[in-house]
């Protein structure tokens, strides 16, 4: 699914500005990651992106049309093929995963089926293989309150995955996740969206894994766009421009200084996977 | 606490509102108190002592003759079935009104604009029919239904059963939006239907708590 901004704003009841006249265009499976410091605006992107708020101004297009002029039950059936990874999974805490996954088809079910997969699991055997691509599937019957904070990102992920949708906004996804599980889960992400042509867009905080997984990499400041580049063009000190507020340097996964390879053809700043 | 010579020491601004609204609230709830005319001081007057422990002596020794206690075994048995028949009715009336009018399900709230005065203008008056259901006593529906229905457990059902579902009503939707609100937003931003995230989003949450009001009731 196609997404574009242009010029769009969104400014909060209590007058403060999250996001600033900011064009976008990505592409129908593009494969894009967000970075910028805390505060910058990154999730207001995605939730403007997402739908989930309405722009104060400026036009917001998704695949061909502008989803607030869309009748609700259009609106409706554009919403299901948009699948949102939060930042704090928001899951209720006594359900069982096996439900929670599944709650990601909801969009596209009937009510009825929705309601029978309550009493029985319509898609045990689904929900187990997305629960399987982010290590969970041994706790398939498990009640979410039983998981850990990483555990938890990962169920919402699976919930993301089991959704199959043609855009998926994932917000810090691997915020809660160590860097080995965070490499996983955003490779899987990305193997995912590449696998099914879908478009990936990825706010992350860890500067490294936007590098090295994601073809190309926007950087947000104050509501706007700083730069919007493939990795190989990053350099340091647009990095160190962009974070000059938060810190000295830009953050990494470990906290360990980011390296920045010299720019070569074989050279690791080619993402990963493309 | 240390401020330097020119910036004040940082205070919490929250002190102000708290202390007025502290203020508001007991000059409020004084002449509360002076109107309805509570004095605790006749509950200690001997005289009252007095009558109290007369009618409290006048239960003993309690009366245990067979068809007395068959009466009693009758009445218990026809209060339970009324109680139960009303409550069951009230849940039946209350649930779908909470189902209305709860904000946590609002679909206006995310979608198209327009939508959004006219699912308010909905769900107030179904807030309100709650709130005037609850506020008449039971005793008022009895005496009203009475008369439609004659003397009997009916009427006390019925009566039941429409106070309940206004208390129900108001407690269920609370209950809905006092928990976290956010598994049932973002089903309904992943296109999920109203009733879905209802079912997928709130009553996991709020099971429990629906569960231990309505039999509590």
């Amino acid at each position: 699914m196609r997404v574009r901004l242009a010029d769009v704003e969104l400014t909060h009841p209590g007058g403060q500005r999250a996001v600033d006249r900011l064009s976008l265009d990505i592409g129908s499976g593009e494969r894009v990651a967000i970075i910028g410091p805390s505060g910058a605006g990154k999730t207001s992107i995605l939730r403007l992106i997402g739908t989930a708020v309405r722009p104060t101004a400026g036009t917001l297009v998704l695949g061909d049309s502008d989803p607030w002029t869309l009748s609700r039950a259009v609106l409706r059936g554009l919403r299901s093929r948009i699948g949102t990874i939060h930042q704090a999974p928001p899951l209720p805490p006594r359900q069982r995963l096996v439900t929670t996954v599944l709650a990601g088809k909801l969009g596209e079910w009937p009510l009825w089926k929705a309601l029978a997969s309550l009493v029985y699991p319509a898609d045990i055997d689904g929900a187990e293989a997305a629960l399987a691509r982010v290590d969970l599937a041994e706790r398939l019957f498990d009640r979410c309150d039983r998981l850990s904070g990483g555990q938890l990102q990962r169920v919402g992920i699976a919930r993301t995955l089991y959704q199959a949708p043609d855009l998926v906004l994932a917000d810090e996804p691997a915020s809660a996740l160590d860097p080995q599980l965070a490499k996983r889960v955003v490779g899987e992400l990305n193997q995912d969206a590449q696998a099914r042509g879908a478009t990936l867009i990825t706010s992350l905080h860890a500067v490294d894994l936007a590098l090295a997984w994601f073809p190309r990499v926007i950087g947000i400041r104050s509501g706007g766009v700083a730069f919007d580049r493939p990795p190989a063009g990053v350099s340091e000190t647009m990095l160190t421009d962009l974070y000059a507020s938060e810190s000295q340097q830009p953050p990494t996964q470990d906290n360990s200084p980011l390296a920045l390879p010299e720019p070569g053809p074989r050279s690791l700043r080619q993402p990963l996977c493309r | 606490m240390t401020g330097t010579a020119g910036t004040p020491a940082l205070r919490d601004p929250a002190l102000l509102p708290r202390l007025g609204i502290t203020l508001v609230a007991v000059l409020l709830l004084w002449p509360g108190l002076e109107l309805s005319e509570v004095d605790i001081g006749a509950l200690f007057d001997p005289r009252s002592l007095q009558t109290l422990g007369g009618f409290l002596a006048s239960f003993l020794p309690p009366e245990t003759s067979a068809a007395f206690l068959a009466l009693v075994a009758e009445a218990t048995l026809q209060t339970l079935a009324m109680a139960t028949a009303g409550v069951v009715l009230a849940a039946a009336i209350a649930f779908p009104a909470a189902l209305v009018a709860s904000r946590a399900l609002s679909i206006s709230r995310i979608g198209p604009g327009r939508g959004r005065w006219l699912g308010e203008s909905l769900r107030l008056p179904v807030r309100w029919m709650l709130i005037l259901l609850r506020s008449i006593p039971e005793i008022v529906w009895a005496l009203l239904f009475v008369r439609a229905v004659g003397l009997g457990p009916a009427a006390g059902v019925l009566a039941i059963a429409i106070s309940y579902a206004g208390m129900l009503g108001k407690v269920n939707f609370e209950i809905f939006e006092s928990g976290d609100t956010r598994p049932a937003r973002a089903i309904l931003e992943a296109g999920g239907g109203r009733l879905a995230a209802f079912s997928y989003g709130i009553v996991p949450i709020a099971l429990p708590e629906l569960v231990s009001y309505s039999v509590y009731r």
